[in-house]
């Protein structure tokens, strides 16, 4: 082969300075991408959608001793963590019924 | 219908006053006398709610709200639960106000809840000025109420005929209770460890934030997500503002003699928020989704 048409080899240093370059590009790339990501926003704003507040199910209870004439109810089972000295008993039977606040119709 | 085999009850569920209302009754009572309590339950929820509707243009509280300062006579039990709701306002210092429905309408809960949650609005009209039920004149069977007042007597008119018609039933079968969504009243005698009630979380009704045992008397439960048409737009009033209550208490369950004052109470606990603790046999469930209560627990 000609020694004109040989290429010429790129320096250890040149091809080492390219190499950083790549890597830093590569690295940069997904944290300048996030910064174009639009943030969330709450589904409550600006909408005539129903409030909805998303809270953890199975939080815990907090006891505290309330009025002596409450003579007809007894808390029997906590879904979650009872912080109290006397943790209600476990029980495993389904309730005669279960109560909310009224509800519109389905 | 359905039976709980487990306990032994059969459920009887019937639509009334806008809510699923259900009678419980022992499984082994004779049939005929489950049907005939049914029947009388019915009847009652059906009587108040051509007394009490407020969207009933011909009931007997959209004719007196339509008086316009001019004296009406009422009903026995018209004039009976208008009492008992003036002397609930005057018992909480007006936390619990029946002279709201002006404010609630201009928060927009101005026909039933399904057209109000199909049309639902954002913007709030001015608040109209509550607490003028110590303006209200009722002498006997007379009712006067002052120029632009209007009576909202949904809950606890809700509260009320839940117990007059667990008193009925009570004649007819030995034990039982009346769920009228979320007012629950029992009556009878109940087995001797009471039964077992679910306590629903508001924001998920599969999840059971307490279990309570009772032996007697009421639970009523009010909330203020259930029924809300937009971002703090429910129908709890706050008579202070005058607008849908600004509360980090999202659910409020008490236990009371009579399933009027626990109705009347679970509105006044949702205002006032933990320090209800103190005095009312209470389980709160707060806007963070933590539970307190002071209900006693079992040992």
């Amino acid at each position: 082969m000609d020694a004109n048409t040989k290429k010429k080899r790129l320096s250890k240093k040149t091809v080492r300075a390219i190499a950083w370059a790549a890597g830093g590009v590569a690295f940069a790339v997904p944290w300048v991408t996030l910064q174009f990501v639009p943030t969330a926003t709450s589904s409550a704003q600006g909408t005539t959608s129903p409030q909805v507040i998303v809270v953890p199910a199975g939080s815990e209870v907090t006891v505290l001793s309330g009025p002596s004439g409450a003579t007809g109810v007894k808390v029997i089972r906590s879904s979650a963590t009872t912080t109290t000295t006397a943790s209600a008993p476990t029980v495993k039977s389904a309730p005669v019924t279960t109560t909310g606040a009224s509800a519109p119709p389905p | 219908m359905q039976t709980d085999t487990k306990r032994s009850v059969r459920r009887q569920v019937f639509r009334a006053m806008g809510t699923s209302v259900v009678l419980i009754t022992p499984e082994d009572v004779d049939p005929t006398d489950r049907d005939r309590a049914l029947r009388v339950v019915e009847e009652e929820f059906a009587e108040q709610e051509q007394r009490f509707s407020r969207f009933r243009a011909d009931s007997e509280l959209s004719v007196a709200n339509r008086a316009e300062a001019r004296p009406t006579r009422v009903s026995g039990p018209f004039a009976a639960l208008v009492g008992r709701a003036l002397r609930a306002a005057a018992a909480t210092d007006g936390l619990f106000d029946p002279t709201v429905l002006p404010a609630m309408v201009a928060a927009g809960y101005d026909r039933t809840f399904e057209d109000v949650i199909v049309t639902a609005r954002e913007v709030l009209r001015p608040p109209a000025p509550t607490g003028r039920w110590r303006e209200i004149v009722l002498d006997l069977d007379l009712l006067t109420l002052p120029e632009g007042v209007g009576l909202d007597l949904g809950g606890i008119a809700k509260g009320w005929t839940a117990d007059r018609a667990a008193r009925r039933a009570a004649d007819i079968v030995p034990w039982g209770l009346v769920d009228a969504g979320g007012d629950i009243r029992t009556f009878g005698d109940l087995p001797p460890d009471g039964i077992e009630i679910g306590v629903e979380h508001p924001f998920d009704a599969q999840v059971e934030v307490l279990r309570l045992s009772l032996t007697h008397g009421s639970l009523a439960t009010s909330s203020i997500v259930r029924r809300s048409w937009g971002p703090n737009l429910h129908h709890l009033i706050d008579p202070r503002t005058g607008r849908p209550a600004a509360t980090d208490v999202v659910q409020a369950s008490i236990w009371a003699d009579t399933c009027v004052e626990a109705e009347v109470n679970a509105k006044v606990a949702l205002l006032r928020g933990v320090p209800a603790l103190g005095d009312l046999a209470a389980t709160l469930v707060l806007e963070d989704g933590s539970v307190v209560t002071s209900m006693p627990v079992a040992a």
